[in-house]
């Protein structure tokens, strides 16, 4: 039996370049948010441990208090990302009647 | 890391990763689908109040809105990224997983059974498209060990539910829905004893195992026509210490003697059926159902009767766009009329909404 078939890739603007930037955006903000929970575990592991591994930082499960803000802090940061593109093509919408 | 269970375990790094990309279905789905369902209502709706409009009469309008296609490009893209993330980990964690299922599976101690078919016709759209866009779908599988396609479904599965208001904050390998619809079971047959229980389309298994746990005494059968996911359903249970026999067959001709199940089950299978095999699904399940016997099935709940046109629009992207072939078909069936064709009676007949987390699922079927 073959494999289900791959659909071709969608872009949804009349011009395709906005998709690509606004992937490019979405991507660079969850490498931002990546790396800034692995600064935030270091600060626990420093608080707490007085020291860093790889290893440490890898194994470190956040309670939760610290998963609570750090999904807070995930969505602020699509928010300061994204937010500004929502309300433009929102109003864009309205002024184009 | 544990070393003898299998388990979903994201490092650090893969855990934001996922966490992030629920985030950002959370925001696609929460914020920007609300306010582009509340523009859809205002300016295309609400500029036609002399009409009785259906979806497709506004689908075209929709599709000018830049908001429409803002939220197209997330909802996708986020899809992308959700099968990216999970794979990470599917992929790092796969030789130890796979030692970890074969050694379940060949255990002297193996509790319950599986029976592959290799040669099984699997029928569309299964063996068509990439369900749910999942890379390879659920049937691909690299070699005869491979269990990828099973575990990244269940690594994605809460996250998506979780984004879509659909779960209730449960992750990977939670039973939590197999729950609900076990207690749903108990509370519409209060006095109903099964003994012999089969869940059909029981993909990974994560579901199928909470009716073992609720009917204890009970013989479980899960049926799928996936191999590489009705495999790791009995490693699952095997990993969970529980007895079930797992099958891999299509759900409209699955092998079993007529009336050898006192309740048959399915969880989010008949959205990805399409019209032409539900019926037969149907038959299926009344053949195999015992006099007395349930057939009791848990949806997605975008039946248009209980869905504003805005969300019908939104959902129907989905069939289009996010490798969900049948869910509008779904939607639209009439399933009391389907299940009194196929041969239950009609007064036997049910279909309900029951609350789950922040959402609900639509509950129907029939008592033979």
């Amino acid at each position: 039996m073959s494999d289900p078939k791959r659909l071709p890739k969608q872009y949804y603007f009349d011009d395709g370049i906005i998709d690509v930037m606004l992937n490019a955006m979405t991507n660079i903000t969850a490498e931002l948010s990546i790396t800034r929970e692995r600064l935030d575990t270091i600060e626990h592991l420093l608080e707490t441990d007085g020291s860093v591994s790889r290893e440490s930082i890898d194994a470190f499960t956040p309670g939760p208090e610290t998963e609570k803000a750090r999904m807070q802090a995930r969505l602020a940061l699509i928010q300061a990302a994204l937010d500004p593109f929502r309300t433009y093509f929102a109003e864009h919408a309205k002024k184009a009647d | 890391m544990t070393e003898t269970k299998l388990a979903f375990e994201p490092n650090a790094n893969e855990r934001a990763r996922q966490g992030f990309v629920g985030a950002l279905k959370g925001y696609t789905n929460m914020i920007v689908q609300s306010e582009l369902e509340a523009q859809i209502d205002q300016d295309i709706i609400g500029t036609q109040p002399d009409k009785t409009l259906t979806r497709p009469d506004i689908e075209d309008d929709c599709k000018n809105l830049p908001l429409y296609a803002f939220w197209s490009n997330l909802t996708y893209h986020s899809q992308d990224m959700l099968f990216d993330s999970v794979a990470e980990t599917v992929a790092r964690t796969k030789p130890q997983q796979e030692k970890i299922a074969k050694a379940l599976q060949s255990s002297d101690t193996v509790r319950g059974s599986l029976e592959l078919d290799p040669d099984l016709n699997v029928s569309p759209p299964i063996s068509l498209v990439e369900i749910h866009r999942q890379p390879g779908g659920y049937v691909t599988k690299h070699d005869e060990t491979d269990l990828s396609a099973a575990r990244v479904y269940s690594g994605t599965i809460e996250i998506y539910r979780n984004a879509k208001a659909m779960g209730d904050g449960s992750l990977a390998g939670s039973d939590a829905i197999g729950q609900f619809t076990a207690a749903t079971v108990k509370s519409y047959f209060p006095d109903f004893l099964p003994d012999r229980i089969l869940d059909l389309g029981c993909g990974t298994g994560e579901q199928t195992v909470a009716f073992k746990r609720a009917f204890p005494s009970a013989e479980v059968h899960g049926l799928d026509a996936a191999g590489p996911l009705v495999r790791y359903a009995h490693a699952w249970s095997e990993n969970e210490q529980l007895e079930l026999h797992f099958r891999q067959a299509n759900a409209q001709s699955t092998g079993y003697e007529s009336e050898s199940f006192d309740l048959i089950v399915s969880h989010i299978l008949f959205h990805e059926t399409s019209r032409q095999i539900m019926p037969k699904i149907f038959k299926e399940a009344l053949r195999l159902l015992k006099p007395g016997g349930v057939f009791l099935n848990l949806d997605v709940p975008y039946q248009p009767a209980v869905t504003p046109l805005p969300r019908q629009v939104t959902n129907n992207w989905q069939v289009i766009n996010n490798g969900e072939p049948f869910w509008t078909g779904f939607s639209e069936s009439n399933l009391p009329k389907l299940l009194a064709k196929a041969g239950f009676e009609t007064e036997k007949i049910f279909h309900n909404y029951e609350p789950f987390g922040d959402g609900k699922y639509l509950v129907f079927g029939a008592q033979k």
